[in-house]
């Protein structure tokens, strides 16, 4: 069955006197793949980065409106953020594995969150790694530095290292803009697995990609979400003119 | 997607329409020549096969290289789409002028060419529906195609009509045979296109609207 995991009601954020978000409301379906495309400045990443509250790192960020999630405003004074990100995992545009082993890079989450005995941890390691689909190409050195791993590897890393926490949401912030089309396959191949268990919020440049891996899409302009709905119905057939525009790069 | 890609998707939306004023001309002409045993018109519609088929192949490989290098979304995608598909029909089409007009001059050769008016008319519904097809796509004005189902409703009725006659003429002398024939064969030619013509509004009003119907 599929229910929103995620609500998005009124948010706006500004950077200083800057609106970056302009009274965006979107749901966001359990165990589905949403994207979010939009050009360059559209707020596409300053929404995804919203969901876990990455933005109370940016000084002079104001956010107003609510993200529900299991019926909670994350955005309420008494969320734990520590918390919320474990629940809500980031993978980012660049693979960024601690400069460690792959078995630590994997084990630094739950260490932090108080599993310490070697059982555990290896349970988890195979686990995540697998889940990653990383564990044939690396089981025989998982004591080896991660850096030595090459970029779509790491990228596979860093998504087994945010399952290692127990997340139920992934953010991916154009996780594969600096991979070759193999890694890249990989990853959206990946991204289709996780989505049985986890839910998956995807920014990406690249439409195709987009409409290859994505259940539902949410084109964004101006800090404005213009449309939202099913993916095959956002590339066949948008109902908004703007969308149309930038989807057959008619834009500008 | 670069503006490149619209200008070549303009470019094969002219190819597309000279492939359709080409192949309407053909249906139009190859009627003619069966109704009135013009011999000259029906020459001129067999020498424009081959161009029919030249037009269908660097259609669909233009179509196939825009969608592979560009792969469009949607007003391009579906435009794309329908012009594959379409070229089909009007493919079709073509090949049905062809065998009116080769059975005008059959008929003529052997001295057996009879003026049936019957013909005339259904082709002129036949052509006229292809026609209107052809525009939609041209000009997106999908209310052309509209009354399509009636419209085809008309021509299967005649194509049954004429059926009856036939038979009623080659059972009443076996000479009759041979040209009743080959009346029956035209009739049931000029009702596939317009099941054609039928087929190319549908993929047109896909093409304008993004919705699919079916005419029937």
């Amino acid at each position: 069955m599929t229910d929103n995991i995620i609500d998005i009601n009124g948010l706006n954020l500004w950077y200083g006197d800057n609106q970056a978000l302009v009274d965006v409301s979107m749901p966001v379906m359990k165990n589905k793949i949403t994207a979010l495309i939009g050009p360059s400045g559209c707020g596409k990443s300053t929404l995804l980065r919203c969901i876990n509250r990455m933005n109370d790192i940016i000084e002079g960020c104001r956010v107003e409106g609510e993200i529900m999630f299991h019926d909670r405003n994350i955005y309420s004074p008494e969320t734990d953020v520590m918390g919320l990100r474990k629940k809500i995992g980031m993978i980012f545009q660049k693979p960024n594995p601690f400069p460690m082993s792959i078995y630590e890079n994997v084990t630094y989450g739950p260490k932090v969150h108080g599993v310490n005995s070697r059982e555990a941890l290896d349970s988890i390691v195979e686990e995540c790694i697998r889940s990653s689909a990383l564990w044939d190409e690396v089981q025989d050195r998982l004591g080896a530095s991660a850096m030595s791993l090459s970029g779509g590897q790491q990228q596979r890393l860093c998504i087994a290292r945010a399952l290692s926490v127990s997340p139920e949401v992934i953010l991916m912030d154009e996780p594969t803009s600096a991979l070759d089309p193999i890694a890249t396959s990989k990853i959206e191949d990946l991204a289709q697995e996780l989505k049985r268990d986890y839910t998956v919020v995807i920014v990406t440049h690249n439409m195709q990609q987009a409409s290859r891996i994505s259940d539902y899409t949410g084109f964004m302009y101006m800090g404005k979400l213009i449309e939202c709905g099913k993916t095959e119905e956002i590339f066949e057939n948008p109902q908004e003119e703007l969308t149309e525009r930038y989807i057959t790069g008619r834009f500008g | 997607m670069t503006s490149r890609f619209h200008s070549d998707l303009d470019a094969l939306t002219d190819d597309v329409n000279e492939m359709a004023t080409l192949v309407c001309s053909m249906l139009d002409r190859s009627v003619t020549a069966f109704a009135n045993g013009d011999r000259e018109m029906a020459e001129w519609v067999l020498e424009r096969k081959d161009e029919v088929s030249r037009l269908d192949s660097l259609i669909e490989d233009e179509a196939l290289r825009l969608l592979v290098l560009h792969q469009p979304m949607a007003r391009d995608m579906r435009r794309l789409a329908t012009i594959l598909k379409i070229i089909t029909y009007m493919e079709r089409i073509g090949r049905y002028a062809k065998n009116i007009a080769t059975a005008a001059l059959d008929l003529m050769d052997e001295g057996l060419h009879t003026p049936m008016p019957k013909i005339a008319t259904m082709g002129g519904l036949a052509v006229d529906m292809v026609r209107d097809a052809i525009k939609a796509f041209e000009s997106g004005d999908i209310s052309l195609v509209r009354d399509f189902g009636p419209r085809d409703d008309e021509l299967d009725r005649m194509r049954y009509d004429y059926l009856r006659t036939s038979l009623e003429e080659m059972k009443a002398c076996a000479c009759n045979v041979d040209v009743y024939s080959s009346y029956l064969m035209v009739a049931r030619y000029l009702e596939r296109c317009g099941d054609n013509a039928c087929k190319m509004a549908e993929k047109t009003y896909y093409m304008v609207t993004g919705r699919r119907i079916e005419i029937r």
